[in-house]
């Protein structure tokens, strides 16, 4: 065998249990993106998160089936990515570990249920990953991503969409397509982005298309106004840039050009100088648009409980009794009644309900994911798209982490892990 | 060796169905409920009939409580659940229901009905913390507060920041 991951198997083409297994991981992954629910208090997120629950709970299913009748390969399939499977078995563990402990399990029981079903889905796109030679399974969920992209671009042009709002919703927040709010959509884009371009990078032939795509994403990006969206793809970027040319100076003059960008975009603009202006004054709670009770409480929270967390699910539960007492202290945070079911940060999140082990498996994921892109490249598109996506995407990824819950939302983690798991699957073993 | 292996695809197959039913259809049906029932309440609000309204009401609560015991995290359903019962005048039912809903979430709103459905119960000690902790929270509640003497108090203790809620992991909680 030559090319990516030379010595790596890979299922029968013919076998009809992976390929229904491969349409499954493809296709719902791609759906979450585009699925909503009309007529309802929260059209978007938890549509997205059921979808994308039945679709682990169906790749369980079938995984279970292909252990009964294709155990060997299964297993033969799995046997390269031993470290990534042992992290997820961690995580999973952990979680239910974590969830017994927890300050309240009924709370606990949907988060390991999220949970086991990344985890599941993870493990049926490794599974799937290297059938047939394309790479339809990486561009599907980018077509989902277009939709939004193109709904996001009309939504700043004055179209409302399948979204209603009130009369007073300032411009930004009506931009939202089919994700929910521009926050969600901002780190969705960001997480399409990376791999469109690291699609670009590796398709040679067909580099003009993922080229538009990323423009595309990134244009959609730019009218998110997400913050923490663009920074995070602008360090996305430099990685890559660095990674793929090893040169700094061409990442610096990126990085010039993404700073004249935000500067000759006034909507852009208005925002780096509105959150410039409040660090200047030394108010902190509103740059981070009013964040920081949510990040105190969770690190409270983190003091509180350093090894099991008070349990998954339940910082949302902890938020309004801690913040109530953290008030005292800091009076600045009396400015904000916002009840924050997430802390906006994933990475106090982690620490804050699953403690320090909780956290070194997040951090772990994201380590063991960048590392994919110091492997040795084969000359084909799979391992060119896995040395290339991989650092960038981990970066990134720890980045928009920082202000945003990525972790907790289904239309974002099910990127995230769907490329992460490309990843590993099409680094090869060297 | 074969049947027992197929057997077992179909178990498997099934027991995914029942999964989806429980871990991803459920929760999107009962959120949807929360929605129509919202709108149902909505109407009742016109209603001056009292027996039209407690058939409606009764109506609603038959429809929320399996979803409120299948999704206990919902915290909408079990605001519309107390709600209702607070329309048919069944207020220890509906305070009944608030305290369930404290064990999910600590939303002002929750503390401050609570406050209110004691107030109606005629349990005013009680309802003094409850109303106290919204009120720490949200200022602008205190206007929602009808008696003049609970609402002094009220603003006194929330003024003081006297009373806070319980930390989810004290004792007695």
């Amino acid at each position: 065998m030559t090319g990516a991951g030379a010595g790596v198997p890979a299922p029968r083409p013919d076998d009809w249990l992976f390929r229904i297994l491969w349409l499954l991981v493809a296709v719902a992954t791609s759906f979450i993106g585009v699925v909503y629910q009309r007529n309802n208090i929260d059209s978007f997120r938890i549509v997205k998160l059921a979808l994308y629950e039945a679709e682990a709970i169906v790749c369980l299913a079938l995984i279970l089936i292909l252990l009964l009748w294709r155990k060997q390969e299964v297993f033969a399939l799995l046997r390269p990515h031993r470290l990534p499977m042992a992290i997820v078995a961690a995580a999973v563990l952990w979680t239910g570990i974590t969830s017994l402990t927890s300050s309240n399990r009924t709370l606990s029981v949907p988060a390991m249920i999220w949970v086991a079903s990344c985890a599941v889905v993870f493990t049926a796109t490794l599974l799937v990953a290297r059938l047939g030679r394309g790479s339809a399974i990486a561009i599907l969920p980018l077509i989902a991503a277009t939709i939004n992209a193109l709904f996001a671009i009309a939504q700043r042009a004055g179209w409302s969409g399948p979204a209603t709002f009130n009369p007073l919703t300032p411009d930004r927040y009506r931009i939202s397509a089919i994700i929910g709010n521009p926050n969600d959509l901002g780190v969705y884009l960001f997480l399409c982005a990376v791999p469109a371009l690291a699609l670009a990078v590796a398709a040679r032939g067909r580099r003009q298309i993922f080229n538009a795509l990323a423009a595309l994403f990134v244009i959609a990006l730019l009218v998110t106004q997400t913050a923490s969206a663009l920074i995070a793809f602008s360090a996305a970027m430099l990685i890559m840039i660095v990674l793929l040319t090893r040169r700094v100076r061409v990442a610096a003059a990126v990085l010039a050009a993404a700073a004249l960008v935000v500067i000759a975009i006034a909507p852009l603009r208005n925002r780096a100088l509105s959150i410039a202006g409040d660090v200047r004054r030394g108010s902190l709670m509103a740059a981070t648009s009013y964040r920081l009770p949510a990040y105190a409480v969770a690190w409270r929270i983190f003091l509180d409980h350093p090894l099991v967390g008070s349990g998954p699910g339940t910082y949302g539960w902890w938020y309004l009794s801690e913040k109530m007492r953290l008030d005292h202290v800091h009076p600045e945070f009396e400015l904000t009644a916002e009840n924050f079911g997430e802390a906006h940060n994933d990475h106090l999140q982690t620490l804050a309900v699953s403690g320090i082990p909780g956290y070194l498996i997040f951090a772990g994921a994201l380590i063991t994911l960048g590392a994919l892109s110091f492997r040795r490249t084969d000359d084909d598109l799979r391992s060119r798209f896995a040395h290339a996506v991989a650092l960038p995407l981990a970066g990134g990824f720890a980045v928009v982490t920082l202000a945003q819950f990525p972790l907790e939302l289904a239309s974002t983690a099910s990127i995230a892990i769907h490329f992460a798991a490309l990843g590993c699957a099409w680094a090869g073993e060297r | 060796m074969k049947w027992l292996k197929l057997a077992l695809s179909a178990a498997a197959i099934a027991a995914a169905f029942i999964a989806i039913r429980y871990v991803s259809w459920t929760p999107v049906q009962c959120h949807a409920l929360t929605m129509t029932v919202a709108d149902s309440m909505e109407r009742m609000q016109s209603t001056t009939d009292p027996i039209r309204l407690a058939v409606a009401a009764r109506e609603n609560i038959a429809r929320l409580e399996p979803c409120r015991r299948a999704v206990p995290w919902n915290i909408n359903l079990h605001l519309l659940v107390a709600e209702n019962y607070a329309a048919r005048d069944m207020h220890e039912n509906a305070i009944r229901v608030y305290h369930d809903a404290l064990r999910y979430d600590y939303r002002p709103e929750i503390y401050f009905n609570l406050g209110q459905e004691l107030l109606k119960a005629g349990r005013v000690e009680e309802a003094i913390g409850p109303l106290t902790i919204a009120c720490t929270i949200n200022a602008y509640l205190i206007n929602d507060i009808a008696p003049l003497d609970v609402r002094q108090r009220v603003l006194t203790l929330a003024d003081h920041r006297a009373i806070l809620p319980r930390l989810p992991d004290e004792p007695g909680h």
